[in-house]
């Protein structure tokens, strides 16, 4: 039996949910808390590990054995830490977070968890998608779909209106910022276009605060305490107290006792001083906005609604300065770190069409909630509810990918912003004459130059005719499936010489390498 | 071969918005998330892949919205739905598609009769390799960039609606013999900045020259100035000409064809200079000589310097030969240092040094000084 959750692997927080009787359900976790903070600690017995608000709590009195953030590392190779000997590559940290969500799930549910949809950030390039599927295998998942964020957000949203309309999702979280345009036509999702910016979420916020009580602090006490990473952590904590109280009320008072020995910092910060200190960073998110509706060829006032999704969007400041540009059209959804989440138990409810009923050993108000929900909860498993009949997403590509040809010229082959499933073909010709082999380096982003975008792989075609120069032709097709895996082919079309070459871009672990890893991490309770 | 329209099932003069709407038609059958047999009445279910079906269907979407060109469909289409029987004779295509190996094949045989690409091929040596070498050095790929020429592409589907059927059945011989010519962007490069120099000197300087010689000759008769001035202009505008059809047709003469204007340009240049200098005392081929290695390179200066006795004229035309000389090694290297990007930076600096140094020593020249060009070796 299938049983697949969606996973929104958040940079401060991540959550995972289901869909239950009629709608989705974000799983609540030990703390009765529907968060789960993406903060991985290590004890000193190597099998100790810590997820979640335990590792929060850990971190407190070890802040050196903590991990935060690590999704800004996603895609990365050089290890985040090193931990009693072992060295942690962001992936496998972030296996573990995904371990944490899976167990919770599991325990809500009473069944094992199998199969997962998981959300990344629209900007993620194929390197970081990649990692991020593979730190779900290493969790143990069978990981369905990688879906976009504010793709998500769109699908809970859409499926709850149930209206045709073109919306903006504004997606702004607590390490990523992402915007989609998306076309809601007869339950079809359609993404137009789809842009964000690398590291900018919420935590930029709090470190324009940390570096003002750290000043306050230097200036008062004369000590610099910038370089300790106990009291850093405590400055931290402090700031992001205080954004989440400015977001309900109208001023602040900061208070850390005995910060450094003999003072107590205390201060109170009103909304207005919060904004200016910060107002730099909403600007960059807002020319997004306006560059992903160029992209989609639409104008201001082509969309119906602008969706805020994300923890960020709580602060008054990013809802003011969007309705400034939007208007009435700007919606706050009610739980806005929870939309994702739902939005990718609602895609993993359509890829499987059936849901399992929840054991009996699952929570019992779940339990309650699909009894009333469904006629018939003998079987084993119960249909996706109506509502969500015929709802679909098309997806698009969010960088574009293409080749390196001569001059380092950047040659796209699917540009940004093309729906996926695809496949394209370029045809190239070769520069000099007798030229016999090429070199097709495969590169995803954006730059006109090519070596400045990210080098996703390579590989050579030989045995071209000898021709003179710019006779040879050679295809290439890269192709792009529904779970976002590219391949590239490069193949000879001369004289009925066909010959091809096929590459899979991606690291795909095989079943043994992923126990092996999995062997080597901490099991996570 | 299958036509983008009939993969969506909708006609040929299908507008924009129809076009969107059979897409999400064809979404909903075919998308792999949704596709299911038995709800379709398709031919036979084994050899049908949701994936390649979704794929042709967005490939149809986007060359009917006119953002793609080539149409090469893993399936053959009518009305609307895949068909398995190959009933098109021309394509190589092969239908037996179980394996993941041999999907790609499709695309080729399609590709053959349907693409009309036009392609401007580009092309670079990437460290000096000989050219009979077939070792593991990695070579870059010249890059097609449709629609720079203008030609076949365009036309096949921009006239989509009222000829898709002549265009696509033409058989591809004669399309591709049009499509084939080949501009090698690095050619125009190190060719670029000389021929934009010539073509934006010569309207200007022609006149001034062949005004400033003939009236010399013809004390100041200004109406035979320019008419010496016109001459000159055609004189430099035949080589020119010939040197962009060669760089069109065949990207490898280039250097040759700048070799021919050169010598073509510096045989009139000088023809005209030495006929000055016999008649004149010298006085006027000082300032003249410096403009003409501007213009001719080292061949004008070398006539010059050849015919002339010694004296200022002799001198100045020995200076304009040593840097005429200085600028052709100088060029010489920037065009190799293209091939590691960098020339192409140096170039510009080599032209904007050759203009400045080429009118100051004219003006010295005018003032009766002999200006000698710096960093430049005497070879003369």
């Amino acid at each position: 039996m299938i049983q697949s959750v969606g996973i929104d692997l958040g940079t401060t927080n991540s959550a995972v949910s289901r869909i239950v009787g009629k709608k989705p359900v974000v799983f609540n976790s030990e703390t009765g808390d529907t968060k789960v903070p993406s903060v991985v600690g290590f004890g000193e017995d190597s099998s100790e590990v810590y997820v979640g608000q335990t590792a929060v709590n850990f971190e407190a009195q070890n802040p050196n054995r903590v991990i935060n953030s690590v999704k800004r590392k996603m895609g990365e190779t050089d290890p985040v830490a090193s931990v009693n000997g072992k060295k942690y590559s962001p992936e496998e940290i972030s296996a573990l977070i995904l371990q944490k969500l899976k167990s919770l799930a599991e325990r809500e549910l009473g069944s094992e968890v199998t199969n997962a949809v998981i959300t990344v950030p629209a900007y993620f390039d194929n390197e970081q998608r990649e990692a991020t599927k593979r730190a779900g295998q290493i969790a143990g998942f069978n990981v369905d779909r990688i879906i976009n964020e504010p793709t998500a957000a769109m699908l809970y949203h859409g499926t709850q209106r149930n209206d045709d309309m073109t919306s903006m999702v504004y997606d702004l979280g607590g390490g990523t910022f992402d915007v989609s345009v998306v076309s809601v036509i007869d339950r079809m999702f359609e993404v137009i276009a789809t842009d964000g910016l690398q590291n900018h979420g919420g935590d930029d916020w709090d470190a324009q605060l940390v570096g003002q009580i750290q000043t306050v602090t230097e200036k008062q006490t004369g000590v610099s305490v910038s370089d300790d990473p106990q009291i850093t952590q405590r400055i931290w904590k402090a700031a992001r107290k205080a954004k989440h109280d400015l977001s309900s009320q109208k001023r602040t008072k900061i208070r850390i006792p005995f910060l450094v020995e003999g003072y107590t910092f205390e201060e109170t910060i009103t909304r207005e001083q919060f904004q200016k200190i910060t107002s730099d960073l909403i600007e960059p998110t807002i020319d997004i906005c306006y560059d992903t509706l160029d992209a989609a060829g639409l104008s201001k006032d082509d969309i119906d609604e602008v969706l805020l999704v994300g923890g960020s969007t709580r602060m008054p400041q990013v809802e003011s300065r969007l309705r400034q540009e939007f208007g009435s059209r700007v919606l706050r959804s009610k739980s806005p770190d929870e939309v994702v989440s739902k939005g990718a138990a609602i895609q993993a409810g359509l890829i499987n069409q059936s849901l399992p009923v929840i054991h009996d050993s699952g929570s019992s108000v779940l339990q309650q909630q699909e009894q009333n929900a469904v006629a018939n909860r003998n079987s084993s498993s119960y249909e996706l509810p109506k509502k969500f009949d015929g709802a679909m997403l098309i997806d698009v590509t969010s960088k574009s990918l293409g080749t390196r040809t001569l001059g380092d010229e950047f040659s796209k082959i699917i540009p940004k912003n093309t729906s996926i499933p695809v496949e394209r073909t370029e045809r190239f010709v070769t520069t000099m004459d007798h030229q016999t082999k090429i070199l097709v380096r495969v590169y995803q982003g954006e730059s006109m130059t090519a070596s400045e975008n990210r080098l996703l792989d390579e590989f050579s075609l030989t045995g071209l005719p000898r021709l003179p120069a710019g006779e040879a032709k050679v295809d290439i097709t890269f192709r792009i499936n529904a779970n976002g895996i590219l391949e590239a082919t490069a193949k000879s079309v001369d004289k009925g010489h066909f010959d091809q070459i096929t590459i899979e871009s991606s690291i795909e672990y095989s079943k043994n390498e992923i126990e092996e890893i999995q062997a080597t991490l901490p099991v996570v309770k | 071969m299958t036509k983008a329209s009939e993969v969506l099932g909708v006609g040929p003069d299908v507008s924009e918005h129809n076009v969107k709407v059979a897409f999400r038609e064809q979404v909903r059958k075919y998308h792999p998330d949704v596709f299911d047999f038995e709800d379709l009445d398709l031919p036979s279910s084994e050899e049908l892949d949701a994936q390649e079906l979704f794929i042709d269907v967005e490939k149809a979407r986007s060359v009917l919205l006119g953002s793609e060109t080539t149409a090469s469909f893993n399936y053959n289409w009518q009305n609307g739905k895949p068909t398995i029987n190959n009933t098109d004779k021309n394509s190589e295509t092969d239908e037996e598609k179980t394996t993941a190996e041999d999907k790609h094949d499709h695309n080729i045989g399609n590709n053959r009769s349907s693409t009309a690409h036009s392609e401007n091929s580009s092309g670079e040596e990437n460290k000096g390799r000989e050219k009979e070498d077939e070792s593991e050095s990695p070579w870059d790929l010249g890059a097609t960039n449709e629609g720079n020429l203008g030609d076949t592409v365009g036309a096949n589907f921009n006239d989509r609606s009222e000829n898709e059927n002549s265009t696509q059945n033409d058989s591809s011989v004669g399309r591709s013999a049009q499509s084939e010519s080949y501009i090698r962007p690095v050619s125009l490069i190190i060719g670029f900045f000389p021929s934009l120099l010539l073509l934006i000197i010569f309207p200007v300087l022609g006149p001034i020259l062949g005004g400033g010689i003939a009236g010399y000759l013809h004390s100041s008769n200004s109406k035979q100035g320019s008419v010496m001035g016109m001459l000159t202009n055609i004189a430099a505008v035949i080589p020119l000409t010939v040197y962009w059809f060669m760089v069109i047709s065949r990207p490898f003469i280039d250097i040759l064809g700048f070799f021919i204007y050169a010598s073509v340009c510096g045989a009139v240049g000088g023809a005209i200079a030495a006929y000055t200098s016999i008649r004149s005392s010298g006085g006027i081929v000082g300032p003249v000589v410096h403009l003409l290695g501007l213009t001719t390179g080292f061949f004008g200066p070398l006539v010059v310097y050849l015919i002339l006795n010694e004296g200022h004229g002799k001198r100045n035309a020995a200076n304009a030969l040593n840097w005429q000389i200085m600028v052709l090694i100088f060029f010489t290297i920037t065009a190799f240092l293209s091939l590691l990007l960098i020339g192409f930076l140096l170039m510009p600096v080599v032209i904007l040094l050759n203009v400045t140094f080429c009118i100051v020593a004219s003006i010295k020249a005018f003032q009766g000084k002999t200006w000698s060009y710096p960093i430049t070796y005497k070879f003369v």
